[in-house]
């Protein structure tokens, strides 16, 4: 298996219980190339795990490989892209494509970051400032400085979350293509069902209380994927109704904790 | 243009009704004198070199002591920014400092140090170090999570993501800072010199007001006024709009 995640757990320090458990026995194994979806109610921990993945948040338990290899801190073969863009507002767009490549030597560099701007259809904008661009233009770059690294692995942590539905489902083909020339290997939360049945291979969702996987669903729908098919109709019926008792669970979880206080 | 004009008509607007009062003649021209004798005392005291004197002593103090300020604080501010148990320990007791208006410090200077120009030092550096520490740990605070995340996904840490990002991102608060530190260390200035024994312009006002020249203590005031305005309009709040702009928090 590429990646490989293994008994995972997570919890964090707690004031009342000692520890606060966010997640626990995931179990995930994703093939080279494969673009998969983790889809689940807020909270229920998608982002501390794509953060493990990356190596920004500990492992409380368990392990992750990448290609045999554990992964502890962050690296250059996992590139990472937020909800915000996160970009750095003080170098133009070309310079912060650049940024995570100045091991290279200047030709490499702006040769690199020159072929990603173009692939996300901003080379006109090389010398713009974060600031001057769209939100949509802000997350292609953002895109681009991830890739820029030639990760084996790009996580996407609700990168779309923050856009209108117009610029999202632009962006929704530009990443199928990006993903088809580049081959990477795509590891997507969103709390989205149909963001996440339009794009990927396959769709693991997630429960919380406690949070776990309680369903890997391979979606075998040929690409592109019209938002009308009814196999895409049906899809996300089916998801929807696993989600829905898990959403009800939190629901009223909060409930009776408003009564009680 | 529009704005200039109507600038200058309110200032004619307000010599016009000074003029009036004294024109009535129930002040006696010691205490308000005309602005006319304002003016000319002005230009007495810069033709016979006295003010420009005066100002430069000033602006040395500053540029001692604003540079001092702006170290100490930047020191301060990273530190508690960086170290909780710092700022957990101290940060309390930097609030209460700022919160201390610098003229309460004079007494204390000179009892330190005499009445000399260290007094003078010591007062303006404290008048600008604590805003600068609070602006500084608010500036390294306010640099977004998600910024320092992306920039350790791409394999900066430790010193590098101090200087590469976590600086650069927390500038404009950091301009800022320099901003208020020049702003309280010219207030501060002006209250060390009233109570030194100079040279500096709040010694010649000090000066002024024992020999009971209105004029002069008023062209003083003025003096102050323009200097503080015009630093701050033409290095600092440039400064600060031209970081703000090109970190995308002011639009145009
Ligand atoms: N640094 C942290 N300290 C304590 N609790 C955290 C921390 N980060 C996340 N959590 C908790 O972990 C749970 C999952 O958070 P998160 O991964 O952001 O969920 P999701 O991305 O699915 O909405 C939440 O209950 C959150 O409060
Ligand atoms: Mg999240």
């Amino acid at each position: 298996m590429y990646l490989h995640i293994d008994q995972l757990a997570k919890s964090f320090p707690h004031e009342e219980s000692g520890t606060w458990e966010v997640f626990s026995d995931v179990d995930l194994s994703i093939q080279e190339n494969e673009f998969v979806s983790i889809l689940g109610p807020s909270g229920c921990g998608k982002s501390t795990l794509l953060s493990m993945v990356a190596g920004l948040e500990s492992i409380s338990k368990g392990t992750i490989q990448l290609e045999n290899e554990d992964v502890k801190t962050p690296g250059p073969d996992r590139g990472m892209v937020f909800q915000q863009p996160a970009l750095f507002p003080w170098l133009s767009v070309i310079e912060n494509v650049k940024f995570p490549l100045k091991h290279l030597s200047k030709q490499e560099q702006e040769e690199r970051a020159t072929k990603y701007l173009q692939m996300v259809h901003l080379s006109r904008f090389k010398g713009a400032y974060p600031h001057e661009l769209s939100g949509g233009m802000q997350q292609r770059v953002a895109i681009a400085r991830a890739l820029a690294m030639d990760p084996k692995v790009l996580l996407m942590d609700e990168p779309f979350g923050a856009l209108d539905e117009q610029t999202r489902h632009i962006l929704h083909d530009e990443l199928m293509k990006i993903w088809k020339e580049t081959k990477k290997t795509i590891l997507f939360v969103t709390h989205s069902i149909s963001e996440a049945i339009k794009l990927s291979d396959r769709v693991v969702v997630m429960g919380t209380r406690p949070g776990r996987i309680i369903a890997d669903i391979p979606i075998d729908i040929p690409r592109p994927r019209q938002r009308d098919d009814e196999k895409v109709i049906a899809k996300e019926r089916e998801v929807m109704d696993l989600l829905e008792g898990e959403i009800n669970k939190v629901l009223k979880e909060e409930l009776q904790y408003e009564n009680r206080a | 243009m529009k704005i200039a004009l109507k600038r200058i008509a309110f200032l004619i607007v307000v010599v016009g009704i000074w003029q009036g009062i004294v024109a009535l003649g129930i002040y006696p021209e010691i205490v308000i004198p005309p602005p006319s004798k304002v003016f000319f005392g002005m230009v007495d005291g810069f033709s016979d070199g006295t003010l420009i004197k005066a100002i430069l002593n000033s602006f040395k103090h500053l540029f001692v002591g604003l540079p001092l300020a702006i170290m100490i604080g930047t020191a301060i501010g990273v530190l508690l920014a960086k170290s909780t148990q710092a700022d957990e320990t101290m940060g309390m007791y930097l609030i209460s400092l700022q919160s201390i208006p610098s003229i309460v410090w004079v007494p204390f200077a000179i009892l330190l140090f005499g009445l000399n120009e260290s007094a003078v030092y010591f007062v303006v550096v404290l008048g600008g170090t604590f805003v600068m520490a609070l602006n500084v740990r608010t500036a390294i605070h306010s640099v977004p999570g998600q910024m320092i995340q992306a920039a350790r996904t791409m394999g900066v840490k430790g010193m590098k993501l101090f200087f590469k990002v976590e600086i650069p991102a927390s500038l404009p608060h950091f301009v800022t800072g320099l901003r208020l530190a020049w702003a309280f260390g010219w207030r501060a200035l002006m209250a060390g010199e009233l109570l030194s024994n100079g040279p500096g312009l709040g010694y010649s006002l000090r000066f002024a007001m024992d020999f009971a020249q209105m004029e002069m203590v008023i062209a003083i005031i003025i003096i102050i006024g323009f200097i503080g305005a015009t630093v701050d309009q033409l290095v600092f709040s440039k400064l600060e709009r031209t970081v703000m702009k090109r970190w995308g928090l002011l639009k145009n």
